[in-house]
Formats: C-alpha cells, structure tokens, sequence
C-alpha cells in the first residue's frame, strides 16, 4: 500500500497499462488456444469421413476393431499428406549438405554476424550489463538482456538464407500433419467409445417391444386353460 | 464479460501448459518420423512385389458393396423374375428355360437376362432386377460373360390359352401321366412298421 502511496499519477497510469497488456496477452493467447483446439476438431472430422461407411454397413461392430481400422487409416493419410513436407526438407538439407561441401564443411548457419540467417534478425542476448527497462517512480526495474544485432543483409550468408526458409516451410507443413495426426488419434478414441455405447438411460422396459405380447395376454379363463400340453 | 473471464483464465492456463504441449508435439513429430520411414519402406517393398499399399482395404470393398444392396433396396427394385407378357389371347414366353430353370447355389457373379426383342434387356442380381442402359437387347453389343444363360439355348414358344388348349399339349405341359404313376406309386406302398419284415418299405 505504501508502494503505491509513493506512486506519483504518471506510474499509475503506467502500472494500470502494463497491467491491461498482460491481460491481454492471457486474453489474445486464450484465443489462440481455442482457435488450435477448434481446428483440432475440424481436423479430427477427418475420420468420421473415413469411418463412416464401414460403421453404418456394420462392417465393423466393435469398438477394437473400429480403432484398429482407423488408426490404420490415419497412418496412411499421414503418409499420403506427409510425404511433401518431408521431400521439402530433404530438398534442404541437401541444399545445406552442398554449401557444407564447397565450404569445406566450416560454413556455420547460425553465425549472425556473417554466414547465418541471424544478419536478418535482431538479436538480444545477456551481456551481463544491466540496464533500466522500466521506471515506477522510485521503483526501477533492470535487466542484462541487450540487444547485441540489427538486421544487415550479408552476400556470403546466401546458403542460409535459401537453406532456412525451405527448412522452416517444411518443417510447419510436416508439424501441421502431425498435429492433424494427433487430432485424429483423439477423435478415433472418443468415438471408439460413443459409437458403440450401450446406453441404458433410454431404455424402458415397459414399452419395449419384445415386452408386448406378455403385456398384451388376456388373463386366464376357462377356455384359454386349454393348453396343449392337456390335450396330450 | 463471463465469457472474456473465462477466455482469459484459458490464456493462463494454456500458457502454463505450454511445455508440455511443445513436449508432446516433439515427440509425436519424432516418433511419426520413424513410423513415416517405415511405412515409405513398406510401400517400396509392396510396389516391387506388385501391390498397392494405399489401394481399398477389404472392409471399404465390403461396405461398398452392402451401400450399393441398400441404395438398391431403397429403389424398391423388386428381386423376383419377370413375368411372362401378355398380348390379348396369346402368351409369349422368351427364353422358358431361363423362366423355369432352377437356381443354382447364390453367387454375386451369377446373373440371369431375360430376352424380349421388343423391351429392353433386364438383368436379374440377388438384390433385384436392372434395366441394361435402357436398351433393346439387339442394341447392346456385349452381354456379361458370366452369364449362365448364355450358355442355354433360347426357345421362343407361343402358347395358346389353356382352353384352346387340346389334350395332348395339355397333358404335355402339365404331365398329368406323369403325376398318376407318382399317385400309383404311394398308394402300392406301406408304410407300416414290422421288424421282421424285409424289402420296400
């Protein structure tokens, strides 16, 4: 309480909008959560397309044999869908494997000052010098991450500027897949056990059908006693 | 402002959950790879054997055709053969034999095909009776070779009314000799039971 006493208009003001950024951030990744999980689910539709005839058929009537089917399914769909971003990164690491060889295998992509794709990217790294980010009245708040790197554009980091771009367009394809694999897993698994649920809250056995006729007997008179069995 | 909350408590939580969500991403990516490589394996092995790995699994064959059986039961397509056509006093019946002749043991590619020169050709399956294309039989070209019929002779017959009929065609068609030797044949024989007794029974 003394903390904010001290605080002068101008930090409150400033503590109030830090702290509507944070909720924000919470706010904006939430979002993105149930955005990922919504294309989850469209994902996971997959299955109910490739399990469809076979369940309706009856072709399958348990659920073992259903996660059996459809795990196979899911395996060659991944196949089919992941075979491109997997020839994509082939394609860049064979790429990366040429430069390595003219450059005698010394070529470091990840050097940002003159071969790596770090020339492009601004880079931030503890230096151990600290510094003031932010001030709140008598409060400072320090750090020792600065920032080391502006982007430049370097000729003889070329090799990584053509090797990443592939690489990185590969690996989200491929990541994409396997998350729709994923995606698939749990939709195989959820209705491995709502198709075949036998359900009793449905069931009432006083208007089952097969409960009918005994329903439906006339009680006993003299001439219904007959039975066969007497006329033996 | 419930529904913003509850976003925001999701938010936390995501973020939270994060690395362990990265972790379980990695390993799948990791262990899909593996399962990737095998597969592309097998695959080259099947396609040198001659096989595709990626063609129709048996249970889709299958539930393909039981689709095709329903979507035709659905049509209401009747299933039994069709009946001799009547024009005024005369019946014309083409192809008896194929009328008459006794179902062997059910199998999809048998098919029967009934000929009338002025209709179009009919095709006769387990689930039901199909018009050929729409076609007059003269017009198509190939009839399946699977057909039985085609390898019974086609008889074109008129008859006449049964009471234009004289005896002899009557008794032709309708062997009624031959039911009397059968009617014989029950009355000569007992069907009492004795131990002792040897020979027909």
């Amino acid at each position: 309480m003394n903390l904010l006493i001290k605080f002068t208009e101008n930090d409150k003001r400033l503590a109030i909008a830090v702290l509507l950024v944070l909720i924000l951030v919470f706010v904006l990744v939430g979002y993105i959560g149930m955005l990922i999980i919504r294309v989850m689910k469209w994902q996971g539709k997959k299955v109910d397309d490739m399990m469809h005839d076979v369940t309706v058929t009856q072709v399958i009537n348990e659920p073992k044999a259903f996660r059996r089917l459809a795990y196979k399914k899911s395996w060659r769909e991944f196949f089919k869908k992941g075979w491109i971003p997997v020839v994509i990164l082939l394609v860049a690491f064979i790429i990366l494997f040429i430069c390595e060889s003219l450059h005698d295998f010394t070529y470091d992509i990840f050097n940002h000052e003159t071969t790596g794709f770090g020339t492009l990217l601004f880079i931030w790294r503890d230096t151990g010098e600290k510094r003031v980010f932010l001030e709140l009245g008598t409060l400072e708040m320090t750090t020792t991450i600065n920032l080391i790197h502006s982007p430049t554009f370097k000729v003889e980091a070329i090799w990584s500027y053509v090797f990443v771009p592939i690489f990185l367009t590969g690996a989200i394809w491929y990541l994409v897949a396997v998350q729709c694999l994923i995606s698939r897993a749990i939709r195989i698994e959820k209705l491995s056990r709502s198709v075949y649920d036998k359900s009793m809250d449905d069931v009432k056995m006083t208007k089952s059908p097969f409960n009918q006729s005994s329903l439906a007997t006339p009680p006993a008179t003299e001439k219904n006693d007959e039975s066969p069995v007497k006329e033996k | 402002m419930a529904k913003f909350f509850k976003t925001f408590a999701n938010g936390i939580l995501y973020i939270i959950m994060l690395p362990f969500l990265v972790a379980i991403l990695a390993l799948s990516a990791v262990v899909s790879l593996v399962a990737f490589i095998f597969i592309g394996l097998k695959a080259i092995i099947l396609f040198f054997k001659g096989e595709n790995m990626f063609g129709e699994l048996p249970e889709d064959v299958e539930a393909k055709t039981r689709l095709e059986a329903m979507v035709r039961a659905a049509q209401g397509q009747p299933s039994q053969p069709q009946q001799p056509i009547s024009q005024g006093n005369t019946i014309i019946i083409q192809n008896l034999n194929a009328v008459i002749a006794p179902r062997k043991e059910k199998k999809e590619s048998d098919a029967f095909f009934f000929e009338n020169e002025d209709l179009s050709a009919i095709e006769e399956t387990l689930s039901g009776v199909n018009l050929l294309e729409g076609k007059p039989i003269s017009q198509i070209e190939q009839i399946e070779e699977t057909s039985i019929i085609d390898a019974l002779p086609i008889k074109e017959e008129t008859i006449e009314p049964m009471s234009e009929v004289n005896t002899e065609n009557k008794s032709r068609f309708l062997k009624v000799e031959r039911v009397e030797e059968s009617k014989k044949e029950i009355e000569d024989l007992d069907i009492t039971y004795d131990r002792n007794r040897k020979g027909r029974r």
